[in-house]
């Protein structure tokens, strides 16, 4: 509800602006240069009050929803372990294009080519470790969801437990052989890489359910 | 129209808004911090309430801006500010810029600046890093609450004055109203400004204690941005100085000027070390301090130019705003320091790289120098004061001295600059590296030797004998017993006299290894995946942007460099000339034809017109020119004439010009490899712009990002578009007219002859003392008061006195601080001793670090048969996970 409401009031927001715009050219041409500047600094006016208007409303209210969240956030730990994979990784990237110029030696390459390949798995293995009791209360949840055929609020993998902001409507689509996102429930294709709705990496997940 | 009250109206309303975005300034930040210790849940809800706060403070911010500017527009002389920097008779686009033409209005244009930056951080933001975004509003707000503060309580743009308007406005200073004016502040403002937004990220670093990848990641671009205006700025105000100012050069060391470049140097060793970190995850306490240090600089540079703390050609006048500055600069010390202190033990993870001989040492070297750098221009810069805080005495720090010692900085920088591109990241094997050096090698030595065996035809030798700034024995005394003695002027000119073929040779070393670069990895591409060469470049150049876009930087930096040196080597000539006499400055003669009056309502132009021939054939047609501006009839400004070319500019000025007998003083230079700076500024934004561009949006593999988050969003097109836009205007600057003010030249035909070497000794070592012109010394500048000067001291050589003599007898008369250069003398020595001990010191320190890190050697492994052997060995999960790494590896590579 609030993604549709927010979508809404971004492109009300676009809307107002480009016909702010639009405006100033007659303004401008009938009245001279004085006039758009004071018709911008009145559009710039407007907006502050809305925009101050909505923050009144956030500070008084605590029943008002936040943002929603865009971003996974996993904690400080599984972040770092992150960190160290994506370091490897760029270090074997770094490793081939140095060797395809010719610039590292083949025994050099081997070497440090193995080190950072036991980085990566070290790395990953840690994260996979990291995550698996999450995914798994998620798909718990899920089962759960399921069953009673209510929407159920799942929560975000990490810290907070409060509602989650997401439609139900993925639940009556569900069809027999489809994916489900472990994030938002949503069901997938199910060779599906990315989430159709919010965006969360299937294909690891896939690959594990394979294996 | 009758006002009810002397503020009614704009005047009113706009300090109104002022006072209004403070107040929403400071709830945004009060609810930001509330966002971020939030531990009861309601962090979203505030973090919206903090954003849309910000958001709402900056279209405030927008307001004042379009009431002031309405105030220009519609002449509204109530307004103190618009009364003095504007009158009736100004065309539109300088009204525009009067905005930022005087103090106030460039407090609220630097606000203004911050408030465009802070909605774009804050959309781009929406609801990512929710842990670092509470703290990057905060900070923002902040910022914007201590602008707020001054001007709302020293520097209101919108007082009114009590007595009514004035009917007409005083009008903008006529050496403001050009191209250039337009052009520099604000594009050096949007460099300056920009350094606010990494600093909100390194401050939310800190009190997050998220020092890892997110915030960097989250800021490169911002930073690259903010340094791009920052060189474009900076050369801007260089382009401004040589076309406009007059004196025949484009950087003199003013302390604004230093100021500005200060960031500069800060921001550009953390391009190079935040790489290290992003592939050690080393030093990120250092880079959190190099942004922190680099806004640091921004405000204290925005202090200096109005604190009137130290002279400057730039200084607005003296206000009373320099104390809110001191203040604020000394929170931000303490919170920076407090920060940085505290999140010091984070840092669990022992540095390690791979190798000594890797581009990560290169990059410590790098931050090395150019801190260094910095060191040595803020500690010249800010000399004078210090003096006369600790011992009483009043000094300057010209030109010279800063000339003197930076340019064997600058040669050593040009040395680590072209191994660090030849040095792979990780480990270089030692054998590779030197057949890598080969190209280059021969490349520099050749460039060298012929700039040694065919300098001087030229016309650019390769040693130049340079006048030391000091001429002062020092013994050097260990224990009491004298060992030796060393004179520190005399060597460092004997030095930079014999470095430019030196820097002739780095320079093409530097090239040869930049292009070798291109060419190895379009060669490479070719053989791998069969590409044609130019399809191949491309690619190459699209997938690794920031790396080919950072060569094309260094590319532009090191043809830059080259302008620099060339400018040692600058001539001049000067000379009275009744119409058809002519006079000779190296292979040009110049023949002053007449002079023609041209006229307008606002401004009388008396234009020359010389022919410049050279070796006979006809060269240019030059027209220096005197604009006397109706506004300011007192104050009648130097329009230059250059003939640019490759190989030098011709540049010609009339000091002065009798319009009845028509006789005029022209002063002529030539300047060699000076368009190649300008051409260098443009190559070098080009590549920061490839390195800014941003990634197509399959970068999903390529990008990194945070676990189960979407890829980071890009920067969008629009905002690369303006970039460009704005980068293209810089292409403009060289088809602009050049024109040149020089406010304080006098209309009295000055004693002109080209000045003997030793006549130019003494001139270049002690200032002109008339207390209108910026510290000229009184080899270049043209009042009467250094025409008397120049007389007395040619009388006295003539008679036969000693240098020495005539300047010490100088100084006594007109103060210490007539001296162009600070003597070698006592505390003095500290100016150049402390920069060489700091980095002597860094040096060391960079050393040791670097041996720290550098782990024990990689054992090699033996054969391939092995390497499958012990992979063979590993259980399953590892094969997996190889195949895992190969998919990850293989969708960057595509």
């Amino acid at each position: 509800m609030n993604d549709t409401a927010e979508r809404a009031a971004k492109h009300v927001g676009l809307i107002a602006l480009a016909a702010a715009v639009v405006v100033a050219v007659p303004i401008g041409l009938v009245k001279g240069a004085p006039t758009v500047v004071l018709w911008i600094g009145f559009v710039l006016l407007a907006g502050a009050v809305l925009l101050f208007w909505e923050t009144l409303q956030l500070v008084l209210d605590p029943a008002q929803p936040g943002d929603v969240d865009e971003g996974d956030d996993d904690g400080a730990a599984l972040a770092a372990l992150d960190e160290r994979k994506r370091a490897a990784l760029q270090a074997l990237r770094d490793l081939e294009f140095e060797r395809s110029i010719g610039r590292i030696g083949e025994d050099d390459h081997r070497a440090l080519e193995a080190r950072y390949r036991e980085e990566a798995r070290a790395a990953m293995k840690a994260i996979d470790d990291g995550v698996g009791p999450w995914r798994a209360r998620a798909e718990a949840m899920l089962a759960e969801a399921d069953g009673t055929a209510e929407a159920a609020p799942i929560a975000q993998a990490g810290k907070s437990t409060k509602p989650a902001t997401l439609t139900k409507d993925a639940h009556a689509e569900a069809k027999p052989d489809a994916a489900e996102c472990p994030k938002c429930a949503t069901p997938n294709d199910e060779d599906a890489v990315f989430c159709k709705k919010c965006g969360h990496r299937l294909q690891e997940e896939v690959a594990d359910a394979t294996t | 129209m009758e006002h009810p009250s002397y503020d009614a109206g704009i005047p009113a309303f706009g300090t109104g808004v002022l006072y209004a975005f403070l107040v929403t300034a400071a709830v945004s930040l009060c609810l930001a911090v509330l966002a971020g210790t939030d531990r009861a849940g309601a962090a979203p809800r505030l973090l919206r309430a903090a954003r849309l706060a910000a958001l709402g403070t900056c279209a405030l911010i927008g307001l004042d801006v379009m009431l002031l500017l309405y105030g220009f527009l519609s002449h509204d002389f109530r307004i103190r500010y618009v009364a003095h920097y504007s009158d009736r008779s100004m065309p539109l686009h300088y009204l525009i810029t009067a905005l930022w033409g005087g103090q106030d209005g460039s407090l609220l244009w630097w606000t203004f600046l911050l408030s465009l930056y802070t909605s774009v951080c804050v959309l781009t933001l929406r609801a990512r890093h929710k842990e670092l975004a509470p703290w990057v509003i905060a900070t923002l707000m902040g910022v914007v609450v201590f602008f707020g503060v001054i001007m709302s309580w020293a520097a209101n743009p919108f007082s009114a004055s009590f007595v009514g308007a004035p009917l007409e406005g005083e009008g903008l200073n006529p050496s403001l109203q050009n191209f250039y004016m337009a052009i520099h502040p604000p594009s050096l403002y949007v460099g300056f400004v920009g350094c606010a937004v990494p600093f909100a990220w390194a401050v939310a670093a800190l009190v997050t204690g998220r020092l890892g990848e997110e915030w960097t990641l989250a800021a490169r671009r911002w930073v690259l941005f903010a340094w791009m205006f920052l060189s474009i700025g900076n050369v801007l105000g260089m382009l401004w100085a040589y076309e406009e100012l007059g004196w025949g050069g484009f950087w003199a060391w003013d302390p604004v000027e230093n100021a500005a470049c200060l960031p500069w140097w800060t921001l550009t060793a953390y391009l190079h070390s935040v790489m290290i970190q992003e592939r050690r995850g080393i030093l990120k306490v250092w880079n959190v301090a190099l942004l922190l240090f680099s806004f640091f600089l921004t405000i204290f540079g925005t202090f200096l130019t109005r604190s009137g703390l130290i002279s400057s050609v730039h200084s607005f006048a003296q206000s009373g705003i320099g104390i809110y500055f001191v203040w604020f600069m000394g929170g931000l010390v303490l919170l920076c320091v407090g920060l940085v202190v505290w999140r010091l033990p984070l840092i669990r993870k022992a540095a390690e790289i791979d190798a000594l001989l890797s581009r990560e040492a290169m990059f410590v070297a790098n931050n090395w120098m150019l801190l260094g750098i910095s060191v040595f221009i803020a500690l010249a810069t800010t000399w004078p004061k210090i003096a006369e805080w600790l011992w009483g005495e009043r000094l300057t720090v010209g030109a010279s001295f800063y000339n003197a010692w930076l340019a064997p900085v600058a040669v050593v920088l040009l040395l680590v600059m072209c191994i660090g591109v030849l040095t792979p990241w990780r480990k270089a094997s030692p054998d590779l590296l030197l057949m890598a050096f080969r190209g280059p090698l021969v490349a520099g030595i050749a460039a060298g030797t012929a700039h040694v065996v065919f300098g001087r035809s030229v016309g650019l030798p390769a040693v130049v004998i340079i006048p030391p700034i000091y001429d002062v024995v020092t013994p050097i005394k260990l224990f009491g017993a004298t060992l030796g003695h060393v004179n520190v002027g005399r060597g460092i000119a004997w030095l930079d006299g014999h470095l430019p073929a030196v820097a002739t040779a780095l320079v093409a070393l530097n090239v040869a290894a930049l292009a070798q670069e291109y060419w190895r990895g379009t060669r490479a591409r070719m053989v791998s995946k069969g590409e044609s060469a130019p399809i191949a470049l491309t690619r190459l150049v699209g997938k690794n942007r920031r790396r080919y876009g950072g060569y094309l930087a260094h590319i532009g930096f090191v043809v830059m460099m080259a302008g620099w040196v060339g400018a040692a080597y600058r001539q001049e000539a000067e000379a009275i000339l009744a119409p058809g006499e002519s006079f000779r400055l190296g292979h040009y003669t110049l023949r002053y034809d007449g002079i023609s009056f041209i006229r307008d309502i606002t401004v009388r132009q008396t234009q020359a017109k010389v022919t410049v021939t050279r070796d006979g054939e006809f060269f240019a047609e030059l027209r220096p020119a005197r604009f006397s501006y109706t506004a300011r009839p007192d104050q009648p400004t130097s329009e230059v004439s250059i003939a640019s070319r490759l190989r030098e500019d011709l540049y010609i000025t009339m000091n002065s010009v009798d319009p009845t007998t028509r006789v005029a003083h022209l002063k002529a230079f030539v300047n060699p490899l000076t368009l190649w700076i300008w051409l260098g500024a443009m190559i070098l934004v080009c590549g920061v712009i490839i390195a800014m561009w941003p990634e197509a949006s399959k970068a999903a593999a390529r990008e990194p990002r945070p676990i189960g988050g979407r890829p980071k969003a890009v920067v969008s097109t629009g905002k690369v578009l303006l970039v460009t836009v704005l980068a293209g205007g810089a292409v403009l600057l060289l088809a602009a007219p050049a024109h040149a003010q020089n406010n304080h030249m006098t209309s009295v035909a000055s004693n002109a002859r080209q000045a003997t070497p030793n006549e130019r000794r003494v001139f270049e070592q002690l200032r002109c003392m008339c207390g209108d012109c910026p510290r000229e010394s009184l080899s270049t500048c043209a009042c009467g008061f250094a025409d008397g000067q120049r007389e007395r001291i040619r009388d006295r050589l003539a008679r036969g006195d000693e240098p020495r003599t005539i300047i010490e007898d100088y100084v006594a008369r007109y103060g210490s601080e007539s001296l162009e250069v600070p003597p070698d003398r006592g505390a003095n020595k500290a100016l150049y001793l402390v920069p060489v001990a700091v980095m002597l010191a860094g040096a060391g320190v960079g050393v040791r670090l670097v041996r720290r890190w550098a782990r024990k050697p990689v054992p090699v492994i033996p054969s391939p048969a092995a390497t499958m052997a012990a992979t063979k060995t590993d259980d399953d999960a590892a094969s997996e996970y190889d195949a895992r790494i190969n998919e990850e590896l293989r969708g960057h590579d595509e």
